[in-house]
């Protein structure tokens, strides 16, 4: 399969006060089209900053980031933006829903920077509500709604434009354990049926079992993990 | 693409919009300044306005003012008494019943007097010639009678009456070193009459030995006589005059004071709408603060940083423009019609259309300047750095 990520020597440094610091040395890194990568690591790591270069969310200082057939750090800012609209779906630890918007309007949001109709952002949000199994909420607002049917709604708007690639940051740290499990199932459901690549970081590695793959991140490099479950 | 920009606007709009009521507080900040400013702006005009409501107030299509050549007005006119003859021959003046051209010399003069409070103050007294009441038809005796010309005799307005101490009719009013006595009292139409007195101008000049008339007040046939009228007087080498409709001539004897009332009214709302960019400043710093993470989320699933810019001032003209709405009905609801007495003159405080237009427009402009800083900072938020800190 070909790969739908790929880094070479990537680095990637902050400014503290007056001091540089690195936080990725050198990264390299290849994921396929179809995976679902789980990036673990302690806190620190430097897996968050990987997984936002990963979104477009950032750029590296040093290094080539290549996603989805797109050289990111060659982008401007307006030029990623425009790139994640059509490519990432982004699934946050905190749900980041918009709290004086319905669900199905929450939903709708990346669409609005599409050329769908009315009509057909409607069709669309509605197959995505269906898929996360929230058809019935589709008029409550999020505070209307628990933790895990929140991330719902996140997973239905991170899937409502199609994008080839899924970037979940620790979508089950805010849950009970037997809410982040449906989560994670749901994940691997879009993983394996709608043919989604999925990289998520996490602490959990409960929650990377789901996974098909795992890298760690430690101290600002990559190692790699065993594969796991076979497809 | 523009729809897209449009969308995305809408919809940022929309939810900065809404969310309003979760940041209750600091938008109130916004709102109270705001409101306070305008209403006192719009009430601070409504002075100007008032005065220049005062100079139109009665002013006739059918009336011409001559005053000397260089004068702005006819309070700064002085023209000779044998003008007024030369200037009845022109062509297009209304005759009275007797056959004879209305043209009245009028005297304006500022007496001393004390108001009921015992401030000093002044008084304007308007000396008209025998034709002076076909000119000013509106002045209506309501207690007593007209003042006899040769007299010392006054007729004093109601305004005046109620203003000033010792001014009611029989009372002596001295100019001059001479007693002139309140024979009547009357009503005019809510213009500078109304907070004067009137006498004969002849018995008037003789007591400040003036030898001229302040203005000369003509009646035409009809508004389209004006053209001849004025290019005949204009033109006369006798006479060095300008020739004035009676609107323009109220319009330029107000427009000093309106121009120094507005002045102030500008320098105290501006003073204080510094205080109000101020408060929206810190109002919208706020929002975008609070907004963090809901902009840093829609800017990572792909909306541009200009909707978010204009996001955040369409928030802050929205709290505006209701505030200086607001603002300007409290200003209409408290002041809007009430007469004042001040420089010389009784005059109505009007708050007009134009008040509450220039107020929306300082209340925006407000808004932006207070937007502007805050909106600057949301579009530059770096995305994975806000989305790290929620």
């Amino acid at each position: 399969m070909a790969s739908i990520v790929s880094f070479k020597n990537v680095v990637k440094r902050y400014t503290r006060g007056k001091q540089k610091v690195e936080v990725l040395h050198g990264i390299d890194l290849e994921c396929e089209a179809g995976e679902f990568l789980a990036l673990m690591g302690p806190s620190g790591s430097g897996k968050t900053t990987l997984l936002n270069l990963i979104g477009g969310l950032d750029k590296p200082d040093q290094g080539e980031v290549n996603v989805s057939g797109q050289r990111l750090d060659r982008l401007s800012g307006g030029q990623l933006a425009k790139w994640r609209a059509r490519h990432v779906g982004f699934i946050f630890q905190f749900y980041n829903l918009l709290p004086v918007l319905s669900a199905e309007r929450n939903v709708e949001v990346p669409l609005l920077l599409t050329n769908l109709s009315r009509s057909q952002r409607k069709k669309n949000v509605a197959a995505a509500l269906e898929v996360v199994g929230l058809s019935d909420r589709a008029k409550h607002k999020p505070a209307e709604l628990s933790g895990g049917q929140q991330q719902r709604v996140a997973i239905a708007r991170a899937i409502v434009a199609d994008p080839t690639l899924l970037v979940c940051d620790e979508p089950t740290g805010d849950l009970d354990r037997e809410t982040a499990e449906e989560i994670l199932e749901l994940l691997q459901i879009l993983n394996k049926q709608h043919n989604k690549t999925i990289i998520m970081v996490t602490h959990d590695s409960r929650a990377a079992d789901h996974a098909s793959r795992r890298l760690y991140v430690d101290k600002g490099r990559l190692t790699t993990g065993d594969a796991l479950h076979a497809a | 693409m523009a729809s897209h920009f449009f969308r995305q606007t809408a919809s940022l709009t929309s939810t900065a919009i809404r969310s309003v009521p979760q940041r209750l507080g600091a938008s109130l900040v916004t709102v109270i300044g705001i409101t306070t400013v305008m209403a006192v702006l719009v009430s601070m005009l409504s002075l100007g306005q008032g005065v220049g409501y005062l100079g139109q107030t009665g002013a006739r299509a059918d009336h011409a003012v001559v005053i000397s050549r260089g004068a702005t007005s006819s309070l700064q006119s002085s023209i000779p008494r044998d003008w007024l003859g030369i200037a009845s021959s022109a062509p297009g003046i209304k005759k009275d019943a007797r056959g004879q051209p209305i043209v009245a010399g009028g005297l304006i003069f500022q007496t001393d007097a004390k108001t009921i409070k015992n401030q000093r103050a002044s008084m304007g007294i308007l000396g008209m010639s025998s034709s002076g009441l076909e000119f000013w038809t509106e002045t209506k005796i309501i207690e007593g009678r007209r003042f006899q010309p040769g007299l010392h005799e006054l007729n004093i307005s109601a305004g005046a009456r109620t203003r000033f101490k010792d001014h009611g009719l029989g009372d002596r009013v001295r100019i001059r070193g001479t007693d002139w006595t309140i024979v009547g009292v009357y009503t005019a139409n809510g213009g500078f009459l109304d907070s004067a007195a009137i006498a004969d101008a002849d018995t008037l000049m003789s007591v400040l030995q003036r030898t001229a008339y302040s203005a000369l007040y003509i009646v035409m046939d009809s508004p389209s006589s004006f053209p001849a009228l004025k290019r005949t007087l204009e033109s006369d080498a006798t006479l060095q005059v300008e020739v004035k409709t009676e609107s323009d001539n109220n319009a330029q004897a107000t427009k000093a004071i309106q121009t120094v009332l507005d002045y102030v009214s500008y320098f105290i709302g501006g003073i204080m709408g510094i205080g109000a960019v101020c408060g929206a400043l810190a109002s919208l710093y706020a929002a975008v603060d609070t907004r963090r993470r809901e902009i840093a989320t829609l800017r990572a699933i792909g909306f541009s940083s200009g909707p978010v810019v204009i996001s955040v001032l369409a928030e802050g003209m929205a709290l505006a423009i209701p505030s200086a709405l607001l603002g300007a009905g409290i200003a209409w609801f408290l002041f809007n019609g009430h007469v004042v007495a001040a420089l010389q003159i009784s005059f109505p405080l009007v708050v007009t259309a134009a008040s509450v237009t220039t107020s929306i427009f300082w209340a925006i402009s407000i808004a932006l300047l207070g937007g502007l800083l805050p909106a600057i900072r949301a579009a530059r938020l770096p995305v994975a750095t806000a989305l790290r800190a929620t």
